[in-house]
């Protein structure tokens, strides 16, 4: 209970006690028990009254029976009862003297019933008397005048007659008198016996019981209504108003305050009223407000029920797979799964609100678990290897991942670690590790080897660019330069032809001996002509091989520009060109479907015009030339590019394994009967087709036919390909 | 805050609940004195309509509690009520006998005699005292005068509830009519007055006659009332019950008990209780409603006769002689007087 409700308990329970508090002393006038009191005593005072009366009713004899004083008195009592409980239940204030009133007037009341009873029972003597006495005196003066002497008669009636002045008017001189009348009749008596005797004992009697009875009745009488009850009922009744006045004033001064405080109470009850309307009116929109809420909420506990349910399976599948537990803010465990229990070895019970800490193997640094739990309070997710120790003290790895859940203010009030373990993996990467040094130690040194490989190999490699470079303008410098000893030597040789035919014409025409013209003229026709023969010959051969070693230099200098091409248009245009040689060999070429190579449609001309060439000049004359040119379906792909691979077949006369090692070298003849030239086509086809970084092979069975095969790239290369097996470039020319 | 000022309002209503019921349970319960039987026989009887005879009729009703009358006279014949479980009210009160055993002296508990002779039961709830001395002002009070006395039941009231309270089936009684005090002195006493209440027996030939039939009684009947009015038998004898509404000494006019020989305790009367020189041989004087069915007659039961009685009257009580001529008359009034018990006539 707070402090306010505890105040305004206080003051609801003070204002309950100040209400009360007035509404008794308010209750303490009861107008209702003050109308009984009131009645109450007039009923008394009425009571009184018809007591009195019906006592001087009955001594006049108009009232023949007791029953009604009985009654009155049974009345007054029961009042008197009534009453005095009626004002021990009002205020005590003035109660001493009122009780005296009371009290007094109770006393009033039974010493008059007293009265009453002797009242009672004197007046029916009295009474019997006054009936008998005429009666009884008539008898015995009927009884008397039998008897000579009238003197009985005339005393009795004398009696009579006193007896009834003393009836109506009783006083001590007519008492005095009926004594006197009485001392006479009984003296005589004495001449009188039997009945008569009798009746006038008994006269005699009654006479005495009258004058006894008639003053004692009437002072009975006297004293039963002088009795003052009735102003002692007045007095009471004064006593009591007074006593109510005084209550009635200080009970209105408290009605007063009571009304006040109604007032104030109705007010402020009124104010709550208001209040709680406006609140009530606050309520009902707040009310549609939360149903509207609560279908919302309904419709989202649908939903939640079924990702629920999805979150049960996730979780178990969870479960399955992972190590799972739960910790609060303080890092205690609240939930593990069984997996958890399992590889720990703890029992859910030892776990549940211990620490993670009771897993710590010591392996990590106190700065590890420092970062990790900056990481997590501060709400972001940490992952992580973490080693822990079971419980048998041996140690587990688990790859870690810990995900805060945050309240609504961003504070993590719960951490959820998914775990799985790695023990087996860490254990594998120790070897690996192990392992993984050899081996760096190993490449270490190996690189350190390659390393002295490449330099020397980079030293060999330009040494043997430069060389090349020299060889080819070697090659070019020197066949240049022999052009010009050669042209010299050619035309020299003209020259010496045409000095030979003026010698033969001098000869023939001039006066030479028969002889000498015969000798001159065999010198000249035999060995002056083979011999010029043999040097125009040489002439020719050495400025071809001088135009191959030109065309060779110029291959390897010549720039390429590399396109995807056409092959098929090219290789048609080449035998097209070649139509009349292979209509003389009667060979048929044919042409499969070639695709198209990213080369230099130069160089690829002259390589494919070299092979059909070759291929159409070394034909075996015994068969009909059968030439194919195409493509394999295979593809060769090297590191760095994808190479078609073409191939022109033939079923000429093949070269033998022995020539096919020199196959590709310069000046390298096999079949010199067949065709003209210098042994250089091959080799330039070698050369052009590594530049493209291509590879040319051979199949041959000597007498059955030549495959030639060329590799080239099908399709764009950054850098030139090069087969890792292209022999070097000075195996063309030195090897 | 509201909720706070609901809560006040709720409390403060509830106060004034609390108030109002206060208001009600604080009502003054208007005290109530059990009204005697007198009271209710004349209660609506009016003064006039009977010619002022000295004789009023018996209610032919009373407003009665009809469980309470049924336990009370149950009450009425349980020997428990006496300490030996040998006598009962109506060892004494027998009805079938008027309500009297007709013996001169009763016999008590232990066999011991009683000092005066048993008055009637019936219609002892119109007499205005108890006891020939009136020393009982209610019938209630009256019960613990033969509980008590050592020579009548010899008992007492927690003994009296003590084995009234071993009977399930007082206990049942008691507690439906006397939900809040149970079998105690208090609710054995209101039963029993109530069922003695109830022991009125109106509707007699003479009450008839009050009541304006001419022909209820005879001729001589008529004769005999008027006898007892002159001979002023009615200047006691008077009232409902025909006396038992007033105190009168015995031996008005002649000594009584000097002529009868002494006298006992028990024959000073009222004196035993006030010890007023003036109540020395009072009695109340005996209701004359079931005299023909009561002998013996007078407080010492000398009287066998109606006929000694009314010559014992006469002499002692009014100081004159009466005929038996007269004598005869009165006795046929008399036999006017007793009346009928549920609706049976009592003669």
């Amino acid at each position: 209970m707070t402090r306010t409700q505890f105040m305004q308990v206080v003051i609801t329970l003070s204002a309950v006690a100040v209400l009360t508090f007035l509404f008794i002393k308010t209750r303490s006038l009861d107008f209702e028990r003050h109308t009984y009191i009131m009645e109450t005593m007039r009923q008394l005072k009425q009571a009184d009254a018809v007591v009195n009366q019906d006592i001087i009713k009955s001594r006049y004899s108009l009232l023949n029976n007791y029953d009604p004083l009985v009654v009155g008195f049974w009345n007054i009592t029961n009042l008197n009862n009534d009453l005095r409980n009626g004002l021990v239940a009002i205020s005590r204030q003035g109660e001493t003297q009122l009780d005296e009133v009371l009290n007094k007037a109770a006393q009033l009341s039974a010493q008059k019933e007293s009265l009453a009873e002797e009242f009672k029972s004197a007046n029916a003597i009295l009474r019997n008397s006054l009936y008998y006495f005429p009666v009884l005196a008539k008898e015995i003066v009927a009884a008397s005048r039998t008897d000579k002497s009238d003197k009985l008669s005339g005393e009795i009636n004398e009696l009579a007659r006193e007896m009834f002045t003393y009836n109506t008017n009783p006083s001590e001189t007519t008492k005095q008198g009926i004594l006197a009348k009485s001392n006479e009749i009984s003296n005589l008596r004495a001449g009188y016996s039997g009945d008569l005797a009798g009746q006038i004992g008994l006269m005699l009697k009654h006479v005495q019981i009258l004058l006894a009875k008639k003053p004692e009745v009437d002072r009975l009488l006297a004293q039963i209504i002088t009795l003052p009850t009735a102003q002692q009922y007045d007095q009471l009744y004064n006593a009591y108003l007074a006593s109510y006045q005084q209550l009635e004033k200080s009970t209105n001064i408290y009605r007063l305050l009571l009304y006040l405080f109604s007032v104030l109470l109705l007010l402020a009850v009124a104010y709550i009223l208001i209040k709680l309307k406006y609140t009530a009116l606050a309520l009902g929109r707040a009310v549609n407000d939360l149903k509207q809420q609560k279908q919302a909420l309904d419709e989202g506990k649908r939903q939640l029920q079924s990702v629920n349910a999805n979150l049960e399976y996730q979780k178990y599948a969870m479960d399955q797979h992972a190590i799972v537990s739960i910790a609060d803010v303080t890092g205690a465990i609240v939930y593990a799964n069984d997996k958890f229990c399992v590889i720990s070895q703890y029992s859910r019970e030892e776990l549940l609100g211990s620490d993670h800490r009771m897993l710590n193997s010591g392996f990590h640094t106190k700065r590890f678990f420092e970062e990790f739990w900056a990481t997590i309070i501060s709400g972001k997710v940490w992952q992580g290897e973490i080693r822990n120790r079971k419980k048998d003290g041996s140690f587990y790895w688990v790859e870690t991942t810990i995900v805060p859940f945050l309240d609504g203010c961003g504070i993590p009030y719960q951490y959820v670690s998914i775990r799985t373990e790695i023990t087996k993996i860490k254990e594998a990467e120790t070897v690996l590790l192990s392992t993984n040094e050899e081996l760096e130690k190993r490449v270490a040194h190996r690189t350190a080897d390659l390393e002295a490989n490449t330099k020397q190999l980079e030293y060999y490699l330009c040494d043997l660019t430069r060389k090349n470079e020299e060889n080819e303008m070697f090659v070019y410098s020197v066949s240049h330069d022999l052009r010009s000893p050669l042209v010299n030597l050619q035309g020299f040789s003209r020259e010496l032809e045409m000095v030979a035919q003026d010698l033969r014409t001098v000869l023939i025409e001039g006066n030479c001996p028969p002889e000498a013209q015969k000798r001159g003229m065999a010198l000249i026709d035999e060995d002056m002509s083979s011999s010029l023969h043999f040097i125009q010959a040489g002439v020719v051969r050495l400025s071809n091989i001088m135009d191959g070693l030109l065309q060779l230099s110029r291959v390897g200098r010549v720039e390429y520009q590399m396109q995807n091409v056409d092959l098929n248009s090219i290789v048609k245009r080449i035998i097209d060109s070649m139509q009349t040689i292979i209509s003389q060999r009667c060979a048929t070429v044919t042409v499969q479907e070639l695709p198209a190579a990213w080369v230099d449609s130069g160089a690829v001309e002259q390589i494919f015009a070299n092979l059909i060439g070759n291929a159409l000049n070394y034909l075996d004359p015994k068969r009909p030339g059968l030439i194919e040119v195409g493509c394999c379906a295979d593809k060769e792909v090297t590191h760095n590019a994808v190479f078609n691979s073409y191939y022109v077949k033939d079923n000429g006369l093949g070269i033998s394994e022995q020539a096919k090692t020199k196959l590709f070298r310069i000046f390298q003849r096999f079949h010199p009967d067949s065709a003209k030239g210098e042994g250089i086509g091959l080799a330039i086809v070698r050369r052009m087709v590594e530049r493209h970084g291509g590879r040319i092979t051979v199949e041959s069975t000597e007498g059955a036919g030549t495959t030639f095969f060329v590799a080239l790239p099908s399709q764009e290369t950054k850098q030139v390909p090069i087969f890792s097996d292209t022999p070097a470039a000075e195996d063309v020319l030195f090897s | 805050m509201n909720k706070k000022a609901a809560m006040s309002l709720a409390a403060l209503l509830g106060v004034a609940g609390i108030i109002a019921v206060f208001m009600t349970l604080h009502k003054p319960a208007a005290p109530l004195a059990m009204a005697p039987a007198l009271t209710q026989c004349l209660t609506g009887l009016s003064d006039v309509g009977f010619n002022n005879e000295p004789i009023r009729p018996i209610p032919l009703s009373l407003p009665l509690n009809k469980g309470k009358v049924a336990l009370g006279e149950k009450l009425f014949n349980e020997p428990k009520l006496s300490h030996d479980d040998s006598i009962s009210c109506a060892y004494c009160h027998d009805l079938s006998l008027g309500g009297t055993d007709r013996k001169v002296h009763s016999l008590g508990s232990g066999g011991s005699s009683g000092d005066v002779n048993s008055p009637t039961v019936f219609n002892s709830g119109l007499n205005y005292r108890q006891f020939w001395d009136g020393r009982a002002a209610t019938l209630e009070d009256q019960i613990d005068g033969p509980i008590h006395h050592p020579n009548e039941m010899a008992s007492n009231w927690p003994e009296v509830a003590g084995k009234l309270s071993k009977d399930s089936a007082y206990l049942s009684a008691f507690t439906k009519l006397y939900p809040d005090i149970g079998i105690q002195e208090l609710s054995i006493k209101d039963a029993i007055a109530t069922f003695e209440c109830s022991l009125t027996t109106p509707n007699s030939r003479f009450d008839k006659f009050l009541r304006g039939n001419p022909n209820a009684i005879t001729v001589e009947e008529k004769q005999g009332y008027e006898l007892f009015k002159a001979y002023g038998c009615a200047a006691c004898h008077q009232g409902v019950n025909v006396g038992g509404n007033m105190y009168q000494t015995f031996g008005v006019t002649a000594d009584y008990f000097g002529d009868r020989g002494g006298e006992g305790k028990a024959d000073l009367g009222r004196f035993n209780i006030t010890g007023d020189e003036k109540d020395r041989h009072k009695f109340r004087v005996p209701s004359l409603r079931l005299v023909v069915l009561t002998p013996p007659y007078f407080h010492d039961g000398t009287a066998g006769s109606l006929d000694k009685t009314i010559d014992v009257m006469a002499k002692y009580q009014l100081g004159r002689s009466i005929s038996v001529e007269d004598r005869g008359l009165i006795v046929k009034f008399l036999y006017t007087l007793p009346g009928e018990y549920n609706g049976k006539p009592l003669l």
